[in-house]
């Protein structure tokens, strides 16, 4: 039998009144004590009846579409799925595509540069001129000649020297225009040698032909002299 | 049909004046009171298994629970409150624990009704008190408590709570005013032992009394109507 005290407490803690340290004093008693926990049980049951007294309300159907959003979000197992795994998996999916592509990059990188290399190397033009007049059958001329760039090496060897008032000139020939574009006029060594750049004074097409004349100190505007070299 | 007529005879009761209420239900036949008991046992069992079902993570289970309780639950939650949309709040918070916490019912500790009660009441009483700190809590309640006694009745569309709402309206009908009012503050106003007393000018033992006599009332009241 359970004094007045204990039950006016019991329904003190049912009422939500004691501090939490208390309440669990509360709980330890009612733990040990089948009678409290029966007179607990039913003054809880007996307090939550008095809801019934309340007029009932029907409320609004966005009240329990806003509830099961509510637990939508808060529940762990839906959050695994939209918020922990979507991310990871996207970030790895983005991580393996990104190494793919720079591999990828990489690859393409290497075999353009090879292709511009093999393609660079297939444009440049080396020529072989030759000599026109028995004076100069033992001078070697050779152009490496891009017509890309519109720029060309020239070398040369065993040339004689030009006369005092003569100038070697080199030429390209366009089969497009058929007017050869002086390339400038050719300094040698004493030695009969020289290696020089050059570029053409217009643009020349890519099936140009090469010619070095004899022509007087400073060059001509147009072959005038003797054409001593020709090559393609 | 016997249960038909026990709800309509105890709704009517419920519309007229509060003589009329307790008579009616005392005209009521003892046997045909005993068949609102096997349907209070049925109700609280399918409660118990939608709850179980909610600790399965059934979302249907716990949408059926809700079109059940809510209307009781909303209009205690509106009574605590007095104001319908922190009303809502409070059901929503509490629904969102039911939810939560449905695999801690423990039947052997009461019943899914009062659980789920106590869940909405303490809710509602922790946001209120928030609400209140600062004000005059005793007007409001005086206020609150003469209003609510002339709120029109919504629960006619409301047939599967109205034989539990008729027996604790019948069973309030007798208990003395000093001490409905008592628990009525205690419950609904979410007010201590002492801020009833406070509030009432009566001693603090008075007070106690009060309230545990009406609830112990309420209780017996209750077995009796259903036995």
């Amino acid at each position: 039998m359970i004094d007045e005290s204990r039950e006016e407490e019991a329904i003190r803690y049912v009422l939500g009144e004691f501090a939490p340290g208390e309440a669990a004093a509360f709980e330890a008693a009612l733990a040990n004590d089948p009678e409290l926990r029966e007179f607990e049980s039913g003054m809880r049951a007996s307090l939550a009846c008095l809801a019934l007294d309340a007029n009932p309300i029907r409320p609004l159907p966005a009240v329990l579409e806003r509830i099961l959003e509510d637990i939508a979000e808060a529940d762990p197992a839906q959050k695994v799925v939209r918020v922990n795994w979507l991310p990871w998996a996207l970030a790895a999916a983005f991580a393996i595509s990104c190494t793919l592509l720079a591999v990828d990059y990489g690859r393409l990188s290497r075999e353009l540069a090879g292709l511009k290399e093999r393609d660079a190397l297939a444009e440049v033009r080396i020529a072989t001129l030759g000599a026109q007049a028995e004076a100069y059958a033992r001078a070697g001329v050779v152009i490496v000649w891009d017509p890309e760039t519109q720029r060309g090496v020239l070398k040369l060897s065993q040339l004689p020297p030009a006369a005092a008032d003569k100038d070697y000139q080199l030429w390209l020939i366009d089969p497009a225009t058929a007017q050869p574009v002086s390339a400038g006029v050719v300094s040698i060594d004493p030695g009969g040698s020289t290696r020089a750049s050059f570029r053409p004074t217009k643009l020349v097409g890519k099936g140009s032909k090469f010619a070095v004349s004899i022509e007087g100190r400073g060059g001509s505007i147009a072959p005038q002299g003797e054409i001593i070299f020709v090559g393609e | 049909m016997h249960f038909l007529l026990a709800l309509f005879l105890i709704g009517g009761a419920i519309d007229a004046t509060s003589i009329r209420a307790e008579r009616a239900y005392a005209a009521i036949p003892r046997r045909t009171r005993a068949v609102l008991k096997p349907s209070l046992s049925n109700e609280h069992q399918l409660e118990a298994d939608l709850l179980a079902r909610v600790a399965q993570g059934d979302e249907a289970a716990f949408t059926e629970l809700y079109q059940r309780l809510s209307p009781t639950l909303f209009g205690l939650a509106k009574r605590i409150m007095n104001d319908a949309k922190k009303a809502e709040d409070v059901l929503q918070e509490g629904f969102a624990c039911i939810w939560r916490k449905a695999g801690s019912f423990d039947p052997a500790r009461g019943n899914p009704f009062t659980w789920t009660v106590m869940i909405v009441r303490n809710k509602g009483i922790d946001k209120l008190r928030v609400r209140l700190r600062g004000e005059r809590v005793v007007e409001r309640l005086t206020v609150e408590t003469a209003a609510m006694t002339a709120a029109d009745d919504a629960s006619a569309d409301l047939p599967m709570l109205s034989d539990r709402a008729a027996l604790i309206r019948s069973a309030m009908l007798k208990i003395p005013d000093e001490q409905k009012q008592a628990l009525e503050l205690a419950f609904f106003g979410g007010l201590t032992h002492e801020q009833i007393a406070e509030h009432l000018q009566s001693p603090l033992g008075t007070v106690k009394a009060r309230v545990r006599r009406g609830l112990l009332r309420l209780r017996d009241l209750l077995k009796e109507q259903i036995a």
